[in-house]
């Protein structure tokens, strides 16, 4: 008795789906329905750029035959006789940038910087501000003086916590003293001092705690 | 161990590893925009004598006194050189040639008088210096006694 009935409600079933198709098919076929669209405006994405190019003419030092007791003009001690060098650079990106310097010091075979107070002594500083190098020593991270090796480059000064716009522009002043007490030993003695002026884009970077004139590792720099 | 606190272990395990990565490992992730320029290098060179090692001490007897010459020395940046000449009698050093008796150029020698002297064997030395700010600066190793 039971069978019949399923039998039944599986027929009706089946032809309930059929016909349902069957429906949706014909309508959907024949029917307009109403729709619209509308397209934006074209979106431009344009990146910016960090770059750095050189500024009005620098002086480019070649020193000789210093002997004791010579400093260049602004050196404060010593002869304040000789022609400082500087650096011109400027900052030529589109968007905000921080800048920093590295400092490398080279002495030659015959050293004429000795990282000691009886050689070669040169003050680098930046704009007339910060403060780069001070006779042999740098600021690092923590602020502390820390002498300056030959041949081992001291990176990352940070010139400035404000981010530079474009055109900015930046002058290291060089200037230098070969001490009195500089001993017979530096006689003929060669040193070199090259500074990497560098920038990086400030947008989603934190100068956090830098300090301008000391080495900064707070920022990511390349 | 519970399922939650294995989940939980997994997570600390992993913020750990994470934490130990080298930031360099972290920064190669990330691009930013950077540029450099680097000046030429500046350059400082030490002055030198010329020649480089001073030269002996001619000397010869005038009367009681003796006259000593030897061959001028430079440095390269024209300085002055003053010499410190010294008398070596039995055995006993002496600085001569000073204030009115100082060495002065004469045909191309650097001349000076050591009045009377005594007698005995004499030799002489002589040290080039550069004096700046009245305190001696450079100098060449006096010459051998001659």
């Amino acid at each position: 008795m039971n069978k019949p009935i399923t039998k039944v409600i599986a027929y009706c079933g089946a032809a309930i789906a059929t016909v349902a198709a069957a429906t949706t098919l014909t309508l959907g076929s024949t029917m307009a329905l109403f729709s619209a669209s509308q397209t934006s405006a074209s979106s431009s994405f344009t990146s910016g750029t960090v770059s750095v190019g050189l500024g009005s003419t620098s002086t480019t030092c070649n020193v000789t035959a210093m002997t004791p007791g010579d400093s260049s003009t602004n050196y404060g001690s010593g002869s304040v006789s000789l022609t400082p060098c500087d650096y011109k650079v400027k900052y030529t990106g589109s968007v905000a940038a921080y800048l920093a310097v590295d400092v490398t010091v080279t002495a030659g075979t015959t050293a004429l910087y000795t990282a000691t107070s009886s050689g070669l002594q040169m003050k680098v500083g930046v704009n007339g501000g910060a403060t780069v190098m001070s006779g042999t020593t740098y600021k690092n991270t923590s602020g502390a003086d820390t002498t300056l090796v030959s041949g081992t480059p001291v990176t990352n000064i940070l010139l400035s916590t404000t981010p530079a716009a474009t055109n900015d522009a930046s002058t290291f002043n060089i200037d230098y003293l070969l001490p009195l007490l500089a001993p017979n030993s530096l006689q003929g003695g060669t040193a070199s001092i090259t500074l990497t002026f560098h920038a990086v884009q400030a947008a989603n970077q934190s100068v956090g705690s830098c300090v301008a004139g000391q080495q900064c590792s707070t920022i990511v720099w390349s | 161990m519970s399922r939650a606190r294995r989940i939980i272990v997994a997570v600390i395990i992993i913020l750990v590893i994470l934490g130990l990565l080298p930031r360099s490992a972290v920064r190669g992730t990330s691009a930013l925009y950077s540029a450099g320029t680097t000046s030429s290098a500046q350059q400082f060179a030490g002055a030198t004598f010329s020649p480089s090692v001073a030269p002996l001490v001619s000397h010869s007897p005038r009367g009681q006194d003796e006259v000593l010459s030897w061959a001028p020395v430079s440095v390269s940046n024209g300085l002055t050189v003053t010499y410190v000449v010294t008398r070596i009698r039995l055995g006993i050093s002496t600085v001569v040639c000073t204030g009115a008796n100082a060495p002065v150029l004469t045909a191309g020698s650097m001349t000076c008088t050591d009045k009377k002297p005594g007698t005995g064997a004499l030799t002489y030395t002589e040290q080039p210096v550069v004096i700046r700010s009245g305190q001696t600066t450079w100098s060449l190793p006096a010459s051998a006694p001659n």
